[in-house]
Parts: C-alpha cells; structure tokens; sequence
C-alpha cells in the first residue's frame, strides 16, 4: 500500500459518497414530521366518552362545544371533526369530509393518503332510561402544525 | 528502527499519518454534523409543541402538566415564558429570538397558566389547566 494509492482521488471521492449519504439519511431522518393525529383522534374520543357517558349513565348533552369544553373556533377551521351516535340519533362537529378522507385512506398506500386526516372509532355501552344502548364515537384529526 | 532511516519508509509513515488525521477529520466533521442536526432548535420546538398539545388535550381543570426542558436549556434565546404560548387553540413554541417558531393546534377549551420552575438543578415548563 502505497502513499500515493491512499491520498488518491479515489479516496476522496469515496469520502464525499459518505458525506452525501450521511448527510441525505440525516435530513430525511430529521425532515420528517412526528404524526400526532392519531393520538388527538383518540385523545377526542376520551374527552367525548367522559362528556357523553357518567358512571355508565348516557347523559343527553345539549351543547356539546360547552358541556364537552371543545373549541368550537378550531373545529370550525377544519382540523377535527367528530360524530357521536347513538339509537337513532347522532351528534357531530368539525369537518364532516373526514368521513370520506378516513375511509379512502384504507383504500390507498400510505403515501398518497399523508395529507388526509386520521381517524379512531370506538363503542360503548351505556344505561338510558334502564335500557343498555351503544354508543357509537367516531374522531378524526387532521393537524400537522407548522412554521408561524 | 530501519523504517526512519529508509526514505521510502519514511514517505510511507508520513502518508500513513496523512491518511488517520485525514480520516479523523472527516468523521468527526460527520459526527460534530450529525449531533448538531440532532439538537437543532426547529426539532425542539415541533417535539414540545407536540407534546403540550397532547398533554393539554386530555388534562382536565385542576392538573399540573410538567415538561422538563432542560435539554433544550441552552438553545432558550428568548425569555422563557415568552417563548411559549398556549391560547386560542394554538401552541407556539419560539426559542429563537427573531426566528419563527412552530405551532398546533389543540381542541380543548380550557384556560392554559405556563411558569417555569427549576428542581434539583432540571428546567421545568409547568402548565396549570383552569376551567
């Protein structure tokens, strides 16, 4: 082995395909953003349960923003939406194109559906007037925050 | 010993030396690139903003959220308490000063008080949920 064969060119050019590699992997790594609409998506669906279901009693809520301390501002802006059902009623707020973003993103690879919000649907059991009815609560986020 | 008087060998123990120090530069540059990429503030500002949305989105009235932030404790160029702001449905998180910072929206309805404390020498971001 050489001097001249280990401060070649070669060596230098191999050190820069490093330096490109690490340089991409860590920017790639980094640039990605930590997805929370899960969480909030389910996060709301607790919030909703304990508003709408008290020591397994349904409580008739008249304004859910109110009785539930929803923001209805950020709600009407778009971001979440949610739909709480139950017998052959149902009470909903935010964005309703939820519905359809949550359904079309089972239907499409990950990639083409990362702008589309993200959903959570959960049943409960709870006593009305003696009787057992299901309570049916379906939450959906669409936040990704931002530079301001 | 051969090696020094040998100017053949003493060519090769130069470039030898050459090539480490070459070589150490370089991947220390990459690590010095790495960890500071790693501990950037942009990174620090979306991860506490996240995690204060999350937190106060399920906190009801009467809890104490505490973060520690003293990890970023170095990077804080802006007063604390300014650097933080929990209203309207929004978190902004701006530890730079003249920089813009990172925001999200959360969807609860309570009223959000921040203070920072400082325990056992740990930076703490405290919020205080009120109805």
């Amino acid at each position: 082995m050489s001097g001249e064969k280990v401060l070649s060119l070669w060596m230098f050019l191999v050190w820069g395909l490093i330096a490109l590699a690490i340089v991409l992997a860590v920017f790639i790594f980094y640039g990605q953003e930590a997805d929370i609409k899960i969480l909030q998506s389910d996060i709301l669906i607790d919030r909703l349960a304990d508003c709408f279901i008290d020591q397994g009693q349904f409580v008739d809520v008249g304004n859910v923003f109110e009785d539930c301390n929803l923001n209805k501002e950020i709600f009407d802006k778009g971001n979440f939406y949610f739909k709480v059902s139950f017998l052959e009623d149902s009470i909903s707020g935010g964005n309703k194109d939820f519905e359809i973003q949550c359904g079309l993103r089972k239907t499409q690879d990950e990639k083409s559906s990362e702008n589309f919000a993200r959903c959570s649907q959960r049943s409960f059991i709870a006593l009305k007037d003696n009787q057992e009815i299901n309570v049916e609560i379906f939450a959906g986020s669409n936040v990704r925050g931002g530079k301001f | 010993m051969s090696l020094f008087n040998n100017k053949k060998g003493l060519d090769l123990m130069h470039s030898t030396i050459i090539f480490i120090v070459l070589n150490l530069i370089f991947f220390l540059a990459m690590f010095a690139f790495v960890a500071r990429t790693g501990s950037n503030v942009a990174l620090y500002e979306q991860m506490y903003a996240k995690e204060i949305v999350l937190a106060i989105d399920q906190a009801r009235p009467g809890t104490t959220i505490s973060i520690n932030v003293e990890d970023s404790r170095g990077l804080f160029e802006k007063n604390l308490v300014e650097g933080v702001k929990i209203s309207n449905g929004e978190v902004k998180i701006s530890l730079k000063k003249g920089a813009k910072g990172y925001s999200v929206n959360y969807f609860s309805d309570y009223t959000f008080e921040r203070t920072f404390n400082e325990v056992d020498g740990n930076l703490f971001l405290k919020i205080q949920v009120e109805e």
